[in-house]
């Protein structure tokens, strides 16, 4: 890759600091994002996936911060930037579209206004011609009648729609990156795929970078180009999607795919993992995954392995990869 | 106890409305109509012991509504619940009103709230029995409980832990505990792993299974995940807006999906194995139940409606091994898979 990543993230630890104790949530994680990209995030829940996406967006709430790396937008560190300038890059260069619609909408404020006082607040703009904008906006999204839609409150709309809405909100100020969390969750099956199927299509025609944050393999799929797997607060696996989604090579993605309920066939009993992943405070020494591991090595319970390459474009963070097991 | 070939719970054309009218003085000084919500609108199914049968939707469909008039939380509006020949809306007798409730018993989706905070455990599981009254003695109570915590693979110890201790899926090991307690025949679980990671998931649908195995359990199961669906019926039934579009076989369902609806759903399903990534989206959204489209609830989103479609409401018709309501189907109109 010779062209600057529009998103890296270079060796990011999220620590939760209190009076008497740290705990890491996040650690480790680099990845990179090019422009017209789709990177999914995928993981179970206290993986670290949203605390990633609110990492970059500056969004940390104490006791959590960035204790270790650094995050570049376009080449230039926005980890460290003091909040005024970190407010205008949010916003203005980074998209943000959460799991639930109404929660991220004002439901005093019709969604016009919103809309024209988001592009106002970044672009320098009349407001006839943020109005403008805005409808067409909105008819980008798919909103039928935009522009009698235009005044109408957020309640007024389904949870589909709102959810439109609020890519529009997103995409308003033509950012470099869009970070998508859970977009589709809140939304029943038939809508889910017009919406991401919406957000990867504005965003390439936007050169934008997405980060896709979801649990369900079936979403990333069809939507990302790359995924990263994370497990514990670290990237086990990172890859092509086809490579990752048929050929998993750390033992803990294989397992997730393999305990996925299927539509063409049906078994018996599904795969599944034995036991759960561990609380914060309570990792196990080496590998996180150890305990629950069914192939695992001595290595394992002494060293925490490190991203390796494990097959044409995946690299997976398993001592089976490494450098000795592969010799046997 | 008589043992027949009648199905353990049928529904008989079972209709539950919602008036969500504005209060009366509005409804007056507007000049507003009485709104009614039609949430389940006439359907009729049947299970047998030992079997699944799932009803799957997206919002609004109805199949809660039905899974909440099959534990007897609500009163239908029209029609009836028959569990095991007892028409369960119309137990007069306190004794038979409790052989229904302990017979019958039921697992929410949210394990967070559906269990008391202040509880232990062991108290949680143990209600159930104390209330209807089962079990006689403090000794007797506490190994019914060690029981069915190892049943549900949890170990005797964690009896005495409050809910915050455990996790989503122990939790929900800990309610179906619960629902076994009152060694129940029939079950309806209500999205019982839609706030599951998948592979905690997989853990607790495989669980269900060896629990009906092993128990001769019937399953009311809902859910709006169709692979969750294929993975643990014997039979489904698909609501749209209150009503079946299709009911059949599991298997067939999936691999000859015949209403346009069903289709659809299964269309839009990701699935990680398969991505079909440049296809069409589904149309549109679910329209509102209280301002249901006329005729066939699906035509506006239907690629196969036609004018018979928008005017005349279609009736289950077997079709297949299974029963199907559509215009189109019954006039052989539909493209083939």
């Amino acid at each position: 890759m010779t062209a600057v990543p529009t998103l890296e993230i270079e060796d990011l630890r999220v620590e939760f600091v209190g009076r008497d104790r740290r705990l890491t949530a996040i650690d480790g994680v680099s990845l990179q994002i090019a422009a017209g990209e789709v990177l999914g995030l995928v993981g179970e829940s206290g993986a670290g996936k949203s605390l990633t996406g609110t990492a970059i967006t500056g969004l940390l709430e104490p006791p959590a911060r960035i204790t270790r790396g650094c995050i570049r937008l376009d080449g230039r560190r926005i980890d460290n930037l003091p909040d005024a300038d970190l407010r205008h890059v949010r916003g203005r260069e980074i998209g943000v579209v959460f799991q639930d619609p109404l929660t991220s909408l004002n439901p005093l404020y019709t969604i016009g206004r919103q809309l024209v006082e988001t592009i106002r607040t970044h672009i320098d703009v009349s407001s006839a011609e943020a109005r403008g904008r805005a409808v067409h906006l909105l008819g980008q999204v798919g909103l039928p009648e935009p522009g009698k839609r235009f005044d109408s409150f957020p309640h007024e709309f389904s949870g589909g729609m709102r959810q439109r809405v609020v890519i529009a909100l997103a995409l308003c100020a033509n950012p470099r990156l869009v970070i998508a969390d859970e977009p589709t969750t809140a939304l029943d099956v038939s809508i889910q795929a017009q919406i991401t199927g919406l957000l990867k299509r504005l965003c390439r025609e936007r050169r934008s970078a997405v980060l896709l944050i979801t649990h369900d393999m079936g979403v990333i799929a069809e939507t990302a180009d790359r995924v990263a797997v994370m497990y514990a607060g670290r990237i086990v696996e990172i890859g092509h999607v086809r490579d990752v989604v048929h050929s998993p090579m750390h033992p803990y993605t294989q397992g997730l795919i393999a305990s996925i309920p299927r539509l063409e066939r049906r078994t018996d009993r599904l795969l599944q993992i034995r036991g759960t992943m561990p609380p914060l405070g309570d990792l196990p020494v080496g590998c996180a995954f150890h305990p629950r591991c069914a192939q695992v090595i001595e290595r394992c319970r002494e060293q925490a392995p490190h991203l390796m390459r494990a097959s044409g474009t995946t690299t997976a963070a398993c001592w089976l990869y490494g450098p000795c097991h592969a010799e046997n | 106890m008589l043992r027949t070939d009648r199905p353990l719970l049928e529904a008989r054309n079972l209709g539950k409305y919602f008036d969500v009218s504005q209060p009366w003085l509005t409804r007056l000084l507007e000049r507003e109509p009485r709104r009614i919500l039609k949430a389940v609108d006439g359907i009729d199914f049947n299970i047998a012991r030992g079997e699944t049968f799932s009803l799957v939707g997206e919002s609004g469909c109805g199949k809660t509504t039905v899974g909440r008039l099959a534990v007897g939380q609500i009163v239908p509006t029209f029609g009836a619940l028959v569990f095991d020949g007892v028409d369960v809306h119309r137990l007069r007798q306190r004794t038979e009103q409790r052989q229904f409730r302990r017979r019958i018993q039921i697992i929410f989706q949210d394990p967070y709230a559906s269990l008391n905070p202040r509880w232990r455990v062991r108290e949680t599981i143990a209600e159930p029995l104390r209330v209807l009254g089962m079990l006689n003695g403090r000794r007797a109570v506490r190994e019914r409980v060690d029981e069915l915590l190892q049943q549900v693979g949890l170990s005797p110890e964690d009896g005495t832990r409050y809910p915050h201790e455990f996790s989503g899926g122990q939790r929900q090991r800990i309610s179906i505990a619960r629902a076994l307690s009152a060694k129940p025949d029939f079950i309806v679980c209500d999205e019982p792993t839609s706030s599951l990671d998948v592979s905690v998931q997989a853990q607790i649908l495989n669980l269900m299974k060896d629990l009906q195995r092993n128990l001769g359990l019937a399953y009311l199961f809902i859910s709006h995940n169709l692979a969750v669906v294929h993975q643990m019926s014997d039979r489904i039934g698909v609501m749209y807006l209150g009503r079946f579009c299709e009911v059949a076989a599991a298997d067939e369902l999936f691999s000859r999906p015949r209403h346009p609806y069903t289709r659809l759903l299964l269309d839009a399903v990701p699935d990680p194995a398969a991505p079909r990534r440049e296809r069409e989206p589904a149309l549109g959204e679910v329209p509102s139940p209280i301002n249901p489209p006329a005729g066939c609830p699906f035509h506006p989103r239907c690629p196969f409606a036609d004018p018979r479609c928008s005017n005349e409401v279609p009736r289950l018709r077997p079709d297949g091994g299974g029963l199907v309501a559509c215009h189109a189907v019954e006039e052989k109109r539909l493209p083939r898979l």
